[in-house]
């Protein structure tokens, strides 16, 4: 079969095969592919193909990895194919088999004789293999293994990942210029960044074509910064995979640090009160272990300090986002808006937040989510609790909370109409407010519990050191 | 000479090897399922009864419907959902449909290469245009048919626990019946080259079978399993009668009726039931008399795929003329639930225990393919050793050996659903 275009190969592993099933259901555009399209299909137990090639042009894969023995079967396939598939949720997330994460050889052991190797964790086949298309659904839409096979005949051999954010493929994302990194290989268009951001009302984000081409990008494919995007960094909070990032700044602070520099750690409330949750520690351990960063002192503070509201109204933006936010729709209420703060953080100090739009202001920004993965070294709960070594409070008191986008939405046509004439509007545009902020640390409950047991955290530091 | 087969058979759902041992006088067979665990009944504890059907129909892409079912059926036991007549039509039809669907899969793109000398699809639709082209026709007829009731063809979605989620309106039962209608047409045709087969001979070495006893009716739903002995019980005493054992070779259970190797399936259910096929006894007259021989289980694919297709057009045309009944509402609570249906490949059980939150807290199922899995070991030592005797070839042996396996449909990613307990 030397003139054959194309020489396919789909093996199987643990899975439901009905993703084979489907292929099957073909029919007739099956049979055409192998006649008119010159398809030779060299390894498909179920159709009868069961020759082992030294060399594949496609690969495909059904099913997920259980055990080590498919593991090395994965990598020799991904060594002797130029292009390899993943077909259906089992390979490309894990599916069905994954949720048999907590079982090891114990349930097993009564099966030492039979033909299988030792079981590892189900994860996507990516972890493995580099992967080249994906094929999504449980099971895969027939029609796209069929345009997927056709551009492949035709030699249209194009990297999926790439299509994915079309609007930045050369570089990092920034809205002036370094926040957020996106990664098209990881990204499995399950649509959670674009529905936050169109809860936000800000819709910069957007899902794109169909089939094989569907990618996430913003509207016209226009750089981030052309679009409405307020750099909340929801997006990035709540995509499941990683693909969508903020710029860290880890590294340079661990560097600074490492080479003895005198750093203050300024904390925020809420970023405290998250990490406390997430951590499941006392707060007061967690300044403990933040010094044991090597930080020489943490100081609790809250953008309210510096808020300095005129006698007339004033909305103020906790952040960039809401001040990007008002700018932007609500262009007549402008005049009323105060600065953003985190503008007088003393130079040489890091700001440790909830907020990925405060990293706008400088490089010495830490995410409450980057903190966390540099505690990762420490043993927290070993440590003694300790105060921080200032404490800021807030300047104003008595003024209105406005979280969330409904809530906001609603007090700022209120503005608009005149029925709030006077008093300070603090506002925040993230729901949950900045207790949910873009920078958050991954916790391992469910959203309604995690958001509950954080207020919990949250009401509890302010009683005590609010008091001190 | 090497005297033992390890054959690895394709054209099934799964992986599976054959090993032959013709060593000794007593012939040793083995039927090797080298599937990956999957542990379903570990997977499934702790969860919502409302996402275990979803979860369960993974068990099989071919079969997905008949899970679907059958665990749909545990749970309204469970929960004592007492669904409307029309839902329980509607549901008999969805069976019914995709065991056809499965049948000209599995006869015309699987099983019917062994006889006619093709080794994969490909080689079939060069020697038989024909037959390959009204195969195709009739499997697409049928997954419309599937599409227009389950939603999908592989994983439905058209039903939660309590009924289905969107009203079948007269249209789209009536687009159903004529798609049916067509393939009837086809099917009466197809069928032809199945029943004029020549099979090998083989008599049943075991012939022990169970199956599901309506009150009326083929393949309808039922509470009462009997088997070839004449013993009928309760679907919830079926671990009295059905026991589960660990092969120590394979990654599959089997079980044993009474202590005994039994098999489920077409065979099975046209064995006990043939006189009930209204409308095609003509055919039934033909097969009756090899249905000793499990190859036969072709044939009786063959007669149950023309039953299937015309029964189902006669139900829905029943159906379409009156409003349906197609929810019912579903209260929470604590039980125990069995859920019986006779699939594709034969009976399938599916059993939960529910915590007053509707949270699962136990579950069992047994499938066809772990059911008739010693059958397969006895017929093909049967039928080795009468090939021995005869003084045919290896080859021949294991050509043989495979249409055999073949000819009773194994489903191997069924069969390694299990979890191992005690």
């Amino acid at each position: 079969m030397t003139n054959s275009k194309l020489v396919v190969g789909i093996y199987s592993f643990g899975g439901c095969d009905g993703c084979r099933h489907e292929i099957l259901n073909l029919g007739d555009a099956l049979l055409e592919l192998l006649g008119k399209y010159n398809v030779t299909i060299a390894h498909e137990p179920l159709l009868g193909y069961v020759d082992e090639k030294e060399e594949y042009d496609v690969v495909f894969i059904e099913g997920s990895i259980t055990s080590e023995s498919e593991v090395k079967k994965l990598v020799e396939l991904r060594s002797k194919s130029k292009v390899l598939v993943a077909l259906g949720s089992c390979s490309f997330l894990g599916g069905v088999p994954a949720l048999m994460k907590d079982l090891k050889e114990g349930v097993a052991k009564n099966l030492t004789n039979a033909p299988i190797g030792k079981l590892v964790n189900v994860v996507p086949i990516g972890k493995y293999v580099k992967v080249d298309y994906w094929l999504r659904g449980c099971p895969i839409n027939n029609v796209e293994f069929l345009t997927l096979i056709k551009k492949l005949v035709e030699g249209k051999f194009f990297r999926q990942g790439e299509r994915r954010f079309d609007f930045c493929r050369t570089s990092v994302v920034n809205v002036n210029g370094k926040l957020l990194n996106l990664d098209g290989e990881k990204c499995i268009v399950c649509g959670r960044c674009v529905s936050v951001c169109s809860n936000l009302g800000v819709n910069a984000l957007g899902i794109i074509n169909r089939g094989i081409d569907i990618a996430v990008s913003t509207p016209f494919q226009e750089p981030l910064d052309n679009t409405p995007c307020i750099s909340c960094g929801l997006c990035a909070a709540y995509c499941p995979v990683g693909a969508i990032n903020y710029m860290n700044n880890i590294q340079l602070i661990q560097d600074m640090l490492r080479r003895g520099e005198k750093l203050i750690a300024y904390l925020e409330y809420e970023a405290l009160a998250a990490l406390a949750e997430s951590e499941e520690v006392h707060p007061g351990k967690l300044i403990t272990a933040i010094k044991e960063l090597g930080f020489d002192k943490v100081v609790l503070w809250t953008p309210l300090a510096e808020v300095r509201p005129s006698t007339d109204l004033s909305i103020v933006p906790m952040s960039y986002a809401e001040h990007k936010y008002i700018t932007q729709f609500y262009p007549d209420l402008k005049k009323y808006l105060t600065q953003p703060p985190a503008t007088r953080i003393p130079y040489r100090a890091v700001l440790i937040t909830q907020c990925v739009s405060r990293k706008v202001y400088g490089d010495y920004v830490l995410t409450a989510r980057e903190v966390q993965t540099m505690l990762r070294s420490l043993d927290i709960t070993e440590l003694e609790p300790t105060d921080p070594d200032h404490i800021y409070r807030p300047s104003i008191y008595g003024y209105l909370r406005a979280v969330g986008p409904y809530e906001l939405r609603g007090v700022l046509e209120a503005v608009r109409r005149g029925i709030i004439k006077t008093g300070a509007i603090v506002t925040y545009i993230c729901p949950n407010g900045c207790l949910m902020g873009g920078g958050q640390p991954y916790s391992r409950l469910p959203f309604e519990v995690c958001v509950e047991c954080r207020e919990n955290y949250y009401d509890k530091l302010l009683k005590t050191y609010l008091t001190l | 000479m090497s005297l033992s087969i390890q054959s690895k058979v394709d054209r099934v759902f799964g992986h599976l090897e054959v090993q032959v041992d013709l060593r000794d006088k007593d012939v040793k067979t083995k039927f090797v399922v080298m599937d990956d665990l999957r542990f379903f009944e570990h997977v499934v504890i702790g969860r919502k009864f409302t996402e275990v059907p979803y979860i369960v129909s993974r068990i099989c892409g071919a079969c997905s419907i008949a899970h679907f079912l059958a665990s749909v059926n545990a749970v309204e036991d469970a929960l004592k959902v007492e669904v409307s007549e029309d839902v329980m039509m509607l549901k008999e039809v969805m069976n019914k449909i995709q065991i056809a669907q499965n049948t000209v899969v599995h006869l015309y793109f699987l099983a019917i290469l062994d006889y006619l000398n093709s080794r994969n699809l490909n080689e079939l639709a060069l020697s038989k245009p024909e037959l390959v082209k009204s195969a195709i026709i009739l499997n697409s007829l049928c997954l419309q048919a599937t599409k227009l009731l389950a939603g999908r063809i592989v994983n439905p979605n058209t039903y939660v626990v309590g009924g289905f989620t969107k009203n079948l309106t007269k249209e789209v039962l009536e687009k159903t019946v004529k798609t049916l209608d067509k393939a009837e047409k086809v099917a009466r045709e197809l069928i032809k080259p199945i029943i004029d087969l020549d099979l090998p001979r083989l008599e049943d070495p075991e012939p022990h079978y169970v199956v599901l006893d309506p009150p009326t009716g083929y393949l309808s739903m039922s509470d009462y399993i009997v088997g070839s002995d004449g013993v009928r019980f309760r679907k919830s005493e079926y671990l009295n009668y059905i026991s589960e054992g660990v092969s120590e070779y394979s990654t599959s259970k089997y079980c044993l009726y009474n202590g005994k190797t039994f098999f489920v399936g077409p065979r099975a259910r046209l064995l006990a039931f043939s006189e009930r096929l209204s409308g095609v006894s003509d055919i039934v007259g033909h097969v009756r008399e090899e249905l000793k021989n499990p190859f036969a289980n072709l044939k009786a694919k063959a007669v149950e795929l023309l039953y299937c297709i015309a029964n189902s057009k006669e139900v829905l045309s029943s159906l379409k003329g009156r409003d349906l009944n197609i929810r019912t509402d579903v209260k929470v609570r604590a039980g125990e639930g069995v859920g019986v249906i006779e699939a594709p490949r034969g009976l399938l059980i599916h059993h939960y225990r529910l915590n007053d939150q509707g949270i699962i807290t136990y579950a069992n199922v047994i499938t066809p393919t772990v059911m008739f899995s010693k059958h397969v070991e006895v017929a093909t030592k049967s039928l080795s050793k009468k090939l021995l005797e005869e003084g045919v070839s290896l080859t021949e042996v294991e050509a043989k050996v495979g249409a055999l396996v073949r000819a009773y449909d194994p489903c191997l990613v069924c069969a390694v659903h299990l979890e191992v307990r005690r």
